[in-house]
C-alpha cells in the first residue's frame, strides 16, 4: 500500500468531519460504511501478508525461542516451559498482571462503596 | 549484600506497588497511618528519582535485567536520561498533588473510599514509573493497562452522576486504545521475534521490505492507541468530561501527568523502537504533526467559549498536549527537547491551575468563570498563583511556558518550517484571550451583588500551589541546567 | 433459591473442586495450569457455594477481612520474594542465580521461586474472584433494599 501524506490527511479530515459534525442520516451511514470498508481492506491486506502460521522459518523462531524450549529446565527447574517463561524469564510481566487484577478489584470496590 | 543505585528504579516500582497493596489493610485497621504511608512512599519516590537523576547525570545511563536474564530473553529496564527526567517530573508533581489532596479529598469523598483512593493513586504512580523505565514493549503494555484502569477509577470515585458518565466514556475509549497497542505489539513481535525496544530497532530495518503492510498497520495502531490515551486531537473526546468531573487532585494528576506519560511512551516507541528510515517511507510523523497543529488550534478555540473553569482548563490541556506531540513529530534535536520540556512545564502549570481552581471551588463553591469577579481581593494568594500559571500558559517571558514554546519555535525553524512558528504564536494569542479575562476580572472586576462566602483555605493547599508557582518562575528565569540535561537526553535518543 | 438437590450436590462437589484447584496451583511448574487457572478454579468453588446457599453462608466461610488479607497478601508475597533475591545480591525476581534451591526437575518441590510465585498468584486470583462476586451481590442487595 502506498501512503501519501496529503491523501492520508485528507482522509483524516474527511473522517473527522463525518464522525463529529455530519448529522445522522443515510448519507452518513453510507460514508461510515465506506470508511470501515477502507479500514477493513487495509487489515485484510495485512493479514494476507503475515508469515504463515507455525512455519519454521517465521521470525519468532529465533534464539529466544530456542533458549526457552531447550534450556528452560536447566535455567529454572520447571518442566512446564510456559510456567518457566511467565514466572521466571518474564516474571515482572506477571507481577504486572497480578497488579492489573488488584487494580480492577480496587476500582470495582471503590465504585461500589462510593455510590 | 550489594545494593547499589542500579537497583533503585525497580525498588521504586516495587515499593510503590507494595504500599498500594498494603493500603487497604492499613486503612481498615489503623486509619490514621494510611495518609502518612502514601506521603512516605511518594516522598521516597521523589527523593530516589532525584538521586537517580544525579547518578545518571554523573555516571551515565545504565540497564537493569530483571531476574538476571539479559535481553532478548528477559525484561530489561533502561534508565537513560529520558527515564530519569520523566521519573522526576511524575514524582514531584505527584507528591505535591497528593499532599494537597489530603485536605481536598476529605471534603469531596466518602470516608470509606479514601483508603481505596490512596491505593489507586499509588498504583497509578507505580505504573507511570514503570512506563518511564521499561525497555520492553509488552511490559510497557502491562503498565499502560494498570494506569488506564486506575486513572478511570480515580475519576469515578467521586459520588456524582457526571463522574460515572465521564469515566465510563474514558474507560471504553481507553480500553480501545489498549487493544490497539496490544495488537500493534503483537504485530511487531510476529514480524521480528523480539519485544525489547533495542532489538526491535536492530531487526526492523532488515524485515521492512518483507512486511511493509504489517509495519504500516502497526504504526497506525500505535498512533491510535497512544493518541486516544494522550487525547491527541480527533481522539480527545473523552478528556473534557473526565478532567472536569474528577476530584481536583485527580484532575491535576490526570491532566498534568497521565496524558503526558502516554506521550512519552509514544516517543519511546516511535523514536527508539522504529528505525528512522521508516518515517521516510511512511509519513506517519507528518500526520501526527498535522493532528497536533489541529489540536493546538482546536483546543484553544473551544476553550474560549467554556463557562466552567475546570472545563476550560481541560480544553486547554488538549491544546497543550498538541505542543508535546508537535515537538516529537518534528523529530529535530531542538524540537524534541522542546516537547520534553513542555511535558515538564505543562505538568507544573496545569496541575497548579487545576489545584488553584480546586481551592476556589473548595472555599467558595464557584465553578463558573463569570462568577469570579472580585475574587482576587478575597483569595489574593490563590488568584496570584493562578495569574502566574495563566501568564505561563500564554508564554510571557520570565515564566517557564515561554521557554518551552521558544524551544519549539526554534526547533521548527531549524527544520525550515516557519508555519509552525505562526501556529505557536497564534495559539499564544488565543491562550491570552481566554486566560487573561479571568485574571483581569478577578482583580479588577466589579463585585457581584451577593457577597461571596469565603471558607477558610487550608495552609497545605495554599503552600502546594505557591510552591508550584515558585517553580514556574524559577524555571522561567533559570532554565539552563534543565536545557543542558535535555540536550543530553535528545542526543541519546536521536 | 431453596433447592435441596442443588445444595446437597454442591456440598459434595465443592471440596473436590477446591482440592483440584489447589492441585492445579501447586503443580503449575509441572503441568498445564498454574496460579491463574488454579486460582480461578478455587474462586469459582466459593462462588458456587454462595450461589447454592446464600451470601451469609458464603461470608461465614470467608469473611471480608480474610479475603482482603489474601487479596493483598498474594501480591505482597510476590514482591517480597522478588526482594529476597535482591537481598541475596541478585537482581529483582531472580530465581536460580539467587540461590533458590531448584530441586530435581519433575518433583513437586522443585524450581525454586516459581513454586512460590504460583502459590502467591493462586491466592490472589482466587480471592479476587470471590471478593468481586460477593461485593457485587452485596451491592445489588443493598441497592434493592434502599429502593
Amino acid at each position: 500500500m502506498e501512503v501519501n501524506s496529503l491523501t492520508a490527511m485528507a482522509i483524516l479530515v474527511l473522517a473527522s468531519y463525518i464522525f463529529f459534525y455530519l448529522p445522522a442520516s443515510r448519507l452518513r451511514g453510507v460514508l461510515v460504511l465506506i470508511m470501515l470498508g477502507i479500514i477493513g481492506y487495509a487489515l485484510v491486506a495485512t493479514v494476507a501478508e503475515m508469515p504463515t502460521f507455525g512455519a519454521s522459518a517465521n521470525p519468532p523462531h529465533n534464539e529466544v525461542y530456542q533458549r526457552y524450549l531447550h534450556q528452560a529446565v536447566e535455567d529454572t527447574g520447571a518442566i512446564n516451559a510456559i510456567a518457566a517463561i511467565i514466572t521466571d524469564y518474564r516474571a515482572f510481566d506477571t507481577l504486572g498482571e497480578v497488579t492489573v487484577l488488584f487494580t480492577a478489584i480496587a476500582a470495582a470496590l471503590s465504585n461500589l462503596k462510593a455510590h | 549484600m550489594n545494593l547499589n543505585y542500579e537497583h533503585l528504579p525497580v525498588i521504586i516500582v516495587a515499593l510503590l506497588l507494595l504500599a498500594a497493596f498494603l493500603e487497604p489493610i492499613v486503612y481498615r485497621h489503623k486509619k490514621s497511618w494510611a495518609a502518612p504511608l502514601v506521603i512516605a512512599s511518594m516522598a521516597f519516590f521523589a527523593l530516589s528519582s532525584l538521586y537517580l537523576m544525579a547518578a545518571v547525570n554523573y555516571h551515565g545511563p545504565f540497564n537493569y535485567y530483571l531476574g538476571g536474564w539479559a535481553p532478548p530473553f528477559g525484561i530489561e529496564l533502561e534508565i537513560d536520561y529520558l527515564a530519569v527526567f520523566l521519573l522526576l517530573t511524575f514524582s514531584v508533581i505527584g507528591l505535591i498533588a497528593i499532599v494537597y489532596g489530603l485536605q481536598d479529598l476529605k471534603h469531596g469523598l466518602k470516608d470509606e473510599v479514601l483508603g481505596w483512593y490512596f491505593t489507586l493513586y499509588l498504583l497509578l504512580m507505580a505504573s507511570m514509573a514503570g512506563i518511564s523505565v521499561t525497555n520492553d514493549l509488552f511490559n510497557m503494555y502491562v503498565f499502560v493497562e494498570i494506569s488506564a484502569i486506575s486513572a478511570c477509577a480515580i475519576i469515578s470515585i467521586k459520588e456524582s452522576r457526571e463522574c460515572i458518565e465521564a469515566s465510563l466514556k474514558y474507560l471504553i475509549l481507553s480500553t480501545l486504545g489498549s487493544g490497539c497497542i496490544l495488537l500493534a505489539t503483537a504485530m511487531l513481535y510476529m514480524i521480528t521475534g523480539h519485544l525489547n525496544i533495542g532489538y526491535l530497532n536492530d531487526v526492523l530495518p532488515r524485515v521492512m521490505s518483507h512486511y511493509p503492510n504489517n509495519i504500516l498497520i502497526s504504526l497506525g495502531f500505535f498512533v491510535v492507541g497512544y493518541g486516544v490515551k494522550a487525547a491527541l486531537f480527533p481522539l480527545h473526546v473523552w478528556l473534557p468530561d473526565a478532567h472536569t468531573a474528577a476530584p481536583s487532585p485527580s484532575s491535576a494528576v490526570l491532566s498534568g501527568l497521565v496524558i503526558k506519560v502516554y506521550a512519552a511512551a509514544f516517543l519511546k516507541v516511535f523514536l527508539k523502537a522504529y528505525p528512522r528510515e521508516i518515517f521516510l517511507e511512511i509519513p506517519v510523523m507528518e500526520i501526527v504533526l498535522f493532528l497536533s497543529v489541529l489540536a493546538i488550534l482546536y483546543g484553544s478555540i473551544v476553550a474560549m467559549v467554556q463557562e466552567d473553569i475546570k472545563k476550560m482548563l481541560a480544553y486547554s490541556s488538549i491544546a497543550q498536549i498538541g505542543y508535546v506531540f508537535l515537538g516529537f513529530s518534528l523529530m529535530g534535536q531542538r524540537a524534541v527537547a522542546g516537547g520534553l520540556l513542555h511535558i515538564f512545564n505543562h505538568a507544573m502549570m496545569k496541575s497548579m491551575l487545576f489545584l488553584a481552581a480546586g481551592i476556589i471551588i473548595y472555599s467558595t463553591g464557584i465553578r463558573r468563570i463569570r462568577d469570579m469577579k472580585g475574587l482576587g481581593v478575597k483569595l489574593p494568594l490563590t488568584m496570584g498563583a493562578f495569574t502566574i500559571g495563566a501568564l505561563s500558559m500564554v508564554g510571557i517571558p520570565g515564566t517557564n511556558g515561554f521557554i518551552s514554546k521558544w524551544q519549539l519555535a526554534l526547533g521548527a525553524l531549524d527544520l525550515g518550517r516557519p508555519i509552525i512558528v505562526v501556529v505557536i504564536l497564534l495559539s499564544s494569542l488565543l491562550n491570552c484571550l481566554y486566560y487573561m479575562p479571568i485574571v483581569i476580572n478577578a482583580f479588577f472586576g466589579v463585585k457581584g451583588e451577593p457577597e461571596l462566602e469565603i471558607g477558610k483555605v487550608p495552609g497545605v493547599m495554599l503552600y502546594s500551589i505557591l510552591f508550584l508557582g515558585f517553580g514556574i518562575i524559577f524555571f522561567g528565569i533559570y532554565p539552563a541546567p534543565l536545557l543542558a540535561f535535555l540536550q543530553k537526553t535528545v542526543t541519546a535518543i536521536l | 433459591m431453596e433447592d435441596l438437590l442443588v445444595r446437597i450436590i454442591c456440598r459434595l462437589v465443592v471440596p473436590f473442586v477446591q482440592l483440584y484447584g489447589l492441585y492445579v496451583i501447586t503443580h503449575g511448574h509441572l503441568s498445564p495450569g498454574g496460579g491463574f487457572a488454579g486460582g480461578a478454579i478455587v474462586g469459582a468453588s466459593m462462588i458456587l457455594f454462595a450461589l447454592a446457599f446464600n451470601l451469609e453462608a458464603g461470608s461465614r466461610k470467608l469473611s471480608h477481612d480474610i479475603s482482603l488479607l489474601m487479596e493483598s497478601g498474594g501480591a505482597i508475597g510476590f514482591i517480597l520474594a522478588g526482594f529476597v533475591a535482591m537481598l541475596l545480591g541478585q537482581n529483582f525476581l531472580t530465581n536460580k542465580a539467587a540461590g533458590f534451591p531448584l530441586g530435581v526437575p519433575g518433583n513437586l518441590f522443585s524450581s525454586g521461586a516459581i513454586f512460590f510465585f504460583s502459590v502467591a498468584i493462586g491466592f490472589k486470583v482466587g480471592s479476587t474472584m470471590c471478593t468481586l462476586f460477593y461485593n457485587l451481590i452485596e451491592g445489588s442487595d443493598r441497592h434493592r433494599s434502599s429502593e
